[in-house]
C-alpha cells in the first residue's frame, strides 16, 4: 500500500486525501489547526452557516472526518527534504515521516503590504480581522478604517456590518480604469461564477454606504505606541488624514511558497498575480516527482478550483504510483481540467479588476518587521552593488533574518532589489529558505533523533 | 481592540492568566483572539527598538504575536490554544535564554 502524506486540511488538501483514500492509498493528513476546513472553513464545525461556500465547506468536512483517512491536527511540519522525507511536531513531539509522496496543500497568505507604521498595534491584516470573527467571534470594538484592494476587503467590510460591527470607511487603492478593462473578461467569469458575482455585487451595495477614499496610492499609519490616525495620499495628491484606532489592511492574497521553496521546488514569477508560484505539471506534480501541490499554495484561484485541483492531484498520484494508467488518468482528469479552466477565466477577470495595488515604499517603510529594516537601509544596501541579490542584502542588512524568515518582507525584497537593478522579479528570485520552517525547541530535536 | 460576541455552539469557560491577570476564556480558543480583547491589547515588545507589536496576521505567518507560556518563549500566540491554567506573559524584548533541560 502506497502512503501519502496530505500536508494543509483546507480546501484541496481535504480533496486530495478523499481522492487518494477512495484510489486505495493509506493517507495522513496533517494541519496546524485544531480541526479540519482550512482559513476559509476555518471552525465551520462550530459556527452557523452564512452562505453556500459555507455549506459547500461544512459537507466537505464532513466527508473528510468520514474516509478522509487519518488526520494529525495541530501538527506543524517543519523541514521538507526530497526523498521525500517530512519532519513535523505535534504536542511538543517531533517526528520523522518517509510516505512514497507528499501533497504540498499549504494555501496562502495575504500579501504583505508595507508602508509606514504598518507595524503599529491597531493596524492588522483584514484577513486576520476575518479569522478572529471566523475562529472566535470577535468584532472590532471600535469603527475601523478598511485600506487596500481586492474582494476579501469587500467581503469583510459587509460581514462585520452584518455581524453589528462599525466599518467607518474604506481607503481604496485599486488603481483607476478597472471595471472598464475587466469587462471583456466578465463574460466568462459569469459562466463559471454567477453565483459569485451576485455575491460580490451584494457585498458592493452593503458597503457603496460607507465613506469611500478612492485611487488612493500612498498610505502612513500614525502613532507613537499605537495606531492613533492614518494618512493618505490620492492619485490626484489630495493627502488627508484621518484620526482611527484601527486599521485594516489587504492586498490580495500570494501562494505561501516558504514551503514549496523548502522543499527544493523550482518556481516562476506570475506576472500578472506579480508572486512567485510553484513550477507544475498538469496534474499538480513539482519539479520533484514525489511532490505535489494543489489549491492556492500552486496557484491563487480560490477555494472551489482548490478542491479541484486536489482530486486532480490525488489522480496524478495514482497515476505516478502506478496504480491508475496514463489512460485512465488522462479520462479521470479531464472534466476536472475543463472545470478548472473555467475557474481559472473567472480568476483572471477578478485579476484584471483588483490587480496587487504595491503602493509606493518610501525609505522610512519598515519593510521587515521582525529585523525592523527598512526601505531605505536595503536601498543603501544595493547602492553601487549590481551583483546583489536578496540573499545578499539579507546579510548586509538582517532583513529577513527574523523569527517570521522573511514571510512578511520576501516579495518586498525581491521587489526593491528588481527595482534597484532593473530587472525583472523572476530574474531577482527569492530569499533562500532554510530549515526549520517553523520553529522548534533544542528538546524537539534532541528526542527525535533518540526516537530513529 | 475587539470584543466577543455570544457563542453559537456551546462552549466551555476555563481560566487563563496573562500577566498574572485572571482572565476567564473559551476552552480551545486561540491567546491572540484573547490578547486582542486585554488591555494593553498587545502581544510582545520588539528586540530591536523595544517597540509594542500587536496580533497581526492571525494565520502564523508574520511572528509579531510572540508571547510566553510557563517558561517557554518565543511561541505564537495565534497558534496556541488555551486551556485551563495556563499562564501567559507578554514576550518583552530578546527573551532570555531557557534552562536546557533535556
Amino acid at each position: 500500500m502506497t502512503e501519502v502524506l496530505v500536508i494543509g486540511a483546507g480546501p484541496a488538501g481535504m480533496s486530495a486525501a478523499l481522492e487518494l483514500q477512495a484510489r486505495g492509498f493509506v493517507t495522513t493528513v496533517v494541519d496546524d489547526q485544531p480541526a479540519p476546513g482550512g482559513r476559509i472553513f476555518a471552525a465551520i464545525e462550530k459556527r452557523k452557516l452564512h452562505s453556500a461556500d459555507d455549506r459547500i465547506g461544512a459537507e466537505l468536512v464532513r466527508e473528510f472526518r468520514r474516509g478522509g483517512g487519518h488526520f494529525l491536527p495541530e501538527t506543524e511540519v517543519w523541514q521538507i527534504e526530497p526523498g521525500p522525507r517530512i519532519f513535523l511536531t505535534q504536542d511538543g513531539l517531533a517526528k520523522m515521516l518517509q510516505p512514497q509522496f507528499v501533497l504540498l496543500a499549504t494555501g496562502a497568505q495575504e500579501r504583505p503590504m508595507p508602508f509606514p507604521g504598518w507595524e503599529l498595534p491597531g493596524v492588522m491584516t483584514i484577513g486576520g480581522a476575518q479569522i478572529l470573527l471566523k475562529t472566535a467571534r470577535q468584532l472590532p470594538d471600535r469603527p475601523v478604517w478598511l485600506v487596500g484592494t481586492g474582494p476579501l476587503l469587500l467581503l469583510y467590510a459587509s460581514q462585520c456590518i452584518a455581524a453589528g460591527g462599525a466599518v467607518a470607511g474604506i481607503l481604496d487603492t485599486t488603481p483607476p480604469g478597472r471595471r472598464t478593462a475587466s469587462i471583456k473578461h466578465l463574460p466568462a467569469a459569469l459562466r463559471y461564477g454567477w453565483r459569485d458575482l451576485l455575491r460580490g455585487l451584494s457585498w458592493l451595495w452593503r458597503t457603496q454606504r460607507l465613506k469611500i477614499i478612492r485611487n488612493v496610492t500612498a498610505i502612513e499609519a500614525i502613532g507613537t505606541d499605537r495606531l492613533a490616525a492614518v494618512r493618505y495620499t490620492t492619485r490626484a495628491g489630495l493627502v488627508g488624514e484621518i484620526a482611527t484606532e484601527l486599521l485594516f489592511t489587504h492586498d490580495g492574497v500570494v501562494p505561501g511558497v516558504h514551503t514549496t521553496f523548502s522543499a527544493g521546488c523550482m518556481h516562476r514569477w506570475n506576472t500578472i498575480q506579480k508572486c512567485f508560484e510553484p513550477e507544475l505539471d498538469n496534474y499538480g506534480a513539482s519539479s520533484n516527482p514525489t511532490i505535489f501541490v494543489s489549491g492556492d499554495g500552486g496557484a491563487i484561484n480560490g477555494a472551489r478550483a482548490a478542491m479541484l485541483s486536489g482530486r486532480l492531484s490525488g489522480i496524478g498520484i495514482a497515476r505516478a504510483a502506478g496504480i491508475l494508467t496514463t489512460h485512465d488518468a488522462e479520462r479521470a482528469a479531464g472534466p476536472l481540467r475543463r472545470e478548472l479552466a473555467r475557474a481559472s477565466a473567472f480568476r483572471r477577470f477578478i485579476d484584471v479588476l483588483y490587480p496587487p495595488s504595491e503602493l509606493a515604499t518610501s525609505d522610512s517603510t519598515v519593510v521587515c518587521r521582525c529585523e525592523e529594516v527598512t526601505a531605505g537601509q536595503v536601498r543603501l544596501a544595493l547602492r553601487g552593488r549590481p551583483n546583489l541579490g536578496p540573499n545578499g542584502v539579507k546579510i548586509a542588512t538582517r532583513i529577513g533574518m527574523g523569527p517570521c524568515q522573511g514571510r512578511q518582507c520576501g516579495l518586498s525584497l525581491t521587489r526593491l532589489v528588481a527595482e534597484a537593478h532593473g530587472g525583472g522579479p523572476d530574474n531577482i528570485g527569492f530569499l533562500n529558505i532554510r530549515p526549520p520552517l517553523k520553529p522548534l525547541t533544542l528538546g524537539e530535536l534532541a528526542a527525535l533523533e533518540t526516537n530513529a | 481592540m475587539f470584543h466577543k460576541l455570544s457563542p453559537e455552539t456551546a462552549t466551555r469557560p476555563v481560566t487563563i492568566s496573562v500577566d498574572g491577570v485572571t482572565v476567564e476564556v473559551e476552552e480551545g480558543e486561540s491567546v491572540a483572539a484573547i490578547l486582542l480583547r486585554t488591555p494593553p491589547f498587545t502581544a510582545r515588545t520588539t528586540p530591536v527598538s523595544g517597540a509594542a507589536r500587536a496580533p497581526y496576521c492571525m494565520m502564523g505567518v508574520c511572528f509579531d504575536c510572540l508571547i510566553e507560556i510557563g517558561g517557554a518563549t518565543s511561541i505564537r500566540a495565534c497558534m496556541t490554544r488555551a486551556r485551563d491554567g495556563m499562564a501567559v506573559r507578554r514576550q518583552l524584548g530578546r527573551p532570555a535564554p531557557p534552562d536546557i533541560n533535556l
